[in-house]
């Protein structure tokens, strides 16, 4: 496992990262299943109230690691000294150990366990974003995965909590009154950047937001675009051909993508969509119907044109 | 039997053309969110959207002043069936519309004031504005407000339930509305049907003594 990482947008690193990881794997062998992650630190840690007041901005930073969020998130198993400096615990913790940089990537390049998510891409596509051509270093992997809290390995199978879930990451920034950090900087106005688009409440439900601001191309998912570039026809969406097939709804459609009839209906069966939650069977029918009867009519009027003719002759 | 009768009263003869525009309305709208299509685009989806709220809900308002229209002038007792040899005076009526009218045969039924309509119209409009309609206005809102829609339908999402209903009445809807236009060319002359629903005023029919 190597520092260097593709992403050269890292600060220089203070310490070394793979003998900490290591030594996580290690401490893992020897003691698997933690009961309670690193009890020494979550004795003050756990405390929802521990926070400090930073003296620039005056805004209250919470220093709270919730043990039970913790407990179920991929990284259950790690110690806490796993990612932070053992130097922690000792307190007073010494002002050197301060300035840690992390990044999913320093410890998950080459990971075979996490090879269905294409962590490559994402670091790659993490880079074009503009969150990061923006504010380069300062943002990372872990402005929106809660180091303490993340589950992205979870298999969701209602389309509604996925689209919960990753909006929330968006929502805690954007929609937040923090005044320090990343969150301060974010536009925070998106009813109002968001006006266009009707049933706007409906949408934040069942649509992610990465369904308009990242490209279409599935290696692009982490490239959030700028506003400007961001999708905004309806019938991208609301038509046969959604996009969402291969956005949102990518994991469902896999196996079910060439059937057709009931099951274009049935496999989104979470959510009507307009234009695209068609029923093939239903629209062939009435089709069907539809030129029948202009057919019998088109009959029934040249017999009744005959008619009248023969009368009046 | 000559004379014109006055048949439709103002409000009624209202009521029916809006209802026709709105239908149309609905129908061009409808079609085009159904079908949407970036490759195609018909009606932008934004505009086709508007026009389909506005008109479905201007619908629903005129459905309501209508059966209030019906119940306070009486015109509700067009619908109510009579069911003396019904079966057989809708046969009648089939009947004629099947061949009876190729032979110059007379309209079985006379349209008078407290009976205006034949059975088989009879018959229809109160599926139509008694089942239909009502269904197709309950599942449009249900759309408008899909919060109000049941969560879960047998496992599925419930909205997708509501929509396919409201497809499926509203497309039956479209069948009724393309026979009811040919239908009202069957008067004394092609034009008199859609005449008589303008002025109020029946044109008795050809077979006697034209
Ligand atoms: C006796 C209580 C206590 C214990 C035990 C403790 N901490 Fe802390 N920790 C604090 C307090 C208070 C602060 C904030 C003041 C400071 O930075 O020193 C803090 C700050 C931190 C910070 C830095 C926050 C920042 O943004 O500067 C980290 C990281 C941290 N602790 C990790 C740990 C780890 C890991 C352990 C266990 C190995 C641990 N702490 C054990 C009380 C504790
Ligand atoms: C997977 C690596 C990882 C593990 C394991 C981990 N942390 Fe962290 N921790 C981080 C990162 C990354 C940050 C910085 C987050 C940021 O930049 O906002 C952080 C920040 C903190 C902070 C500063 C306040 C905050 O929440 O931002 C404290 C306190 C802390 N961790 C305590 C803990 C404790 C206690 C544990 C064990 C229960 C732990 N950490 C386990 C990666 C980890
Ligand atoms: C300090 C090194 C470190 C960092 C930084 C780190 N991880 Fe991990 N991660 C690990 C280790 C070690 C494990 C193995 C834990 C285990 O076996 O249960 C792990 C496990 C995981 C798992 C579960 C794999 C599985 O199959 O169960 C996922 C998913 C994961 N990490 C994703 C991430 C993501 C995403 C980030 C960045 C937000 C990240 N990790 C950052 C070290 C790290
Ligand atoms: C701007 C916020 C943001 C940043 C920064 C970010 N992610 Fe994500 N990430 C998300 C969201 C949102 C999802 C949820 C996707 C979904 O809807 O399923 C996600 C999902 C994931 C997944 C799950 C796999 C998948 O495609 O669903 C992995 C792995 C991941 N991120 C890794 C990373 C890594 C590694 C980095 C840093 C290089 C990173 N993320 C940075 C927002 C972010
Ligand atoms: C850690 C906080 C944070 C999180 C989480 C976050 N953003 Fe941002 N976002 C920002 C900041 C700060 C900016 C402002 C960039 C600038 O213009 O300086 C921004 C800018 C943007 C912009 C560009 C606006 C423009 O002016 O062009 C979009 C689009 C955006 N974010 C979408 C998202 C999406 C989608 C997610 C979830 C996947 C997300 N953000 C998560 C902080 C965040
Ligand atoms: C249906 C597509 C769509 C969805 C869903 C969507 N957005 Fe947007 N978003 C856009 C478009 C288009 C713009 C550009 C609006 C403009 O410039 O007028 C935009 C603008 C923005 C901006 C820039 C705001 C500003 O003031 O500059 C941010 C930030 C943003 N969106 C974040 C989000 C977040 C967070 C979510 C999820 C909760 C989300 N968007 C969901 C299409 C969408
Ligand atoms: C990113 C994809 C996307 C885009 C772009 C989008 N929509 Fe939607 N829209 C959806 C989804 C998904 C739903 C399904 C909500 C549900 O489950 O009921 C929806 C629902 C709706 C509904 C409610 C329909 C119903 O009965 O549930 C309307 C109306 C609508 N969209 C109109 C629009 C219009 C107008 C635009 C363009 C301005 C637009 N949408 C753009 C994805 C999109």
């Amino acid at each position: 496992m190597s520092a260097k990482t593709p992403h050269a947008i890292r600060r220089p690193r203070r310490w070394a990262i793979a003998p900490c990881v290591a030594g996580a794997f290690a401490l893992l062998a020897a003691a698997p299943a933690l009961a309670e992650p690193a009890p020494e630190c979550v004795r003050c840690h756990g405390m929802s109230t521990l926070g400090y007041q930073d003296r620039a901005s005056g805004a209250v930073v919470s220093l709270h690691v919730d043990a039970d969020a913790y407990s179920t998130s991929n990284h259950a198993d790690l110690d806490c000294v796993a990612c932070h400096k053992a130097q922690y615990g000792d307190y007073p913790h010494a002002d050197a150990v301060r300035d840690e940089d992390l990044h999913c990537l320093d410890c998950h390049t080459d990971d075979e366990r996490l090879a269905r998510f294409k962590l490559d891409e994402v670091g790659e596509s993490f880079a074009r974003s503009v969150h990061v051509t923006r504010h380069g270093d300062a943002f990372t992997c872990f402005d929106c995965h809660d180091a303490h809290a993340f589950d992205i390995a979870r298999d969701r199978d209602q389309v509604a909590d996925v689209v919960l879930d990753s909006n929330a990451i968006c929502l805690n920034c954007h929609q937040s009154t923090e005044t320090v950090g990343m969150a301060a900087l974010a536009p925070t106005a998106l009813d109002v950047a968001h006006a266009w688009l009707p049933n706007a409440s409906l949408h934040r439900r069942h649509v992610r937001c990465l369904d308009c601001h990242t490209p279409d191309d599935p290696a692009a998912s982490h490239e959030i675009l700028a506003a400007e570039d961001a999708r905004r026809a309806c019938v991208d969406c609301h038509t046969a051909d959604s996009a969402l097939l291969t956005k949102l709804y990518r994991h469902r459609v896999r196996e079910e993508r060439t059937r057709a009839g009931f099951i274009n209906a049935t496999v989104f069966n979470d959510a009507y969509i307009i234009g695209m939650t068609r029923n093939v069977a239903l629209d062939r029918a009435s089709v069907a119907a539809f030129v029948a009867a202009l057919t019998l009519i088109a009959a029934h009027a040249a017999a009744r044109w005959r008619a009248t003719r023969k009368a009046g002759r | 039997m000559n004379r014109r009768i006055r048949l439709y009263p103002f409000w009624l003869r209202a009521w029916h053309w809006s209802n026709a525009a709105l239908f149309v309305a609905l129908i061009v709208s409808g079609v085009s969110l159904h079908y949407a299509d970036p490759s195609f685009p018909w009606i932008p989806f934004r505009i086709a959207r508007s026009l389909h709220n506005v008109a479905g809900i201007a619908l629903a308002a005129l459905y309501v002043a209508f059966v209030g229209g019906n119940v306070l002038r009486g015109g509700w007792r067009q619908y109510a069936p009579d069911t003396t040899r019904l079966l057989d005076r809708m046969r009648r009526q089939g009947a004629y519309y099947l061949w009876g009218v190729f032979r110059g045969e007379a309209h079985p039924f006379q349209v008078t004031p407290s009976r205006r309509f034949n059975p088989l119209q009879q018959m229809t409009y109160l599926v139509v504005m008694g089942v239909a309609l009502p269904l197709l206005i309950a599942t449009g809102l249900l759309l408008l407000f899909p919060q109000a829609a049941p969560e879960r339908v047998l496992g599925a999402g419930g909205v997708w339930p509501v929509a396919v209903a409201h497809s499926v009445v509203a497309f039956l809807l479209t069948l009724f509305f393309l026979g009811h236009v040919y239908l009202a060319t069957m008067g004394a002359s092609i034009l008199s049907g859609a005449r008589g629903m303008i002025t109020g005023w029946h044109e008795p029919h050809e077979g006697h003594g034209q």
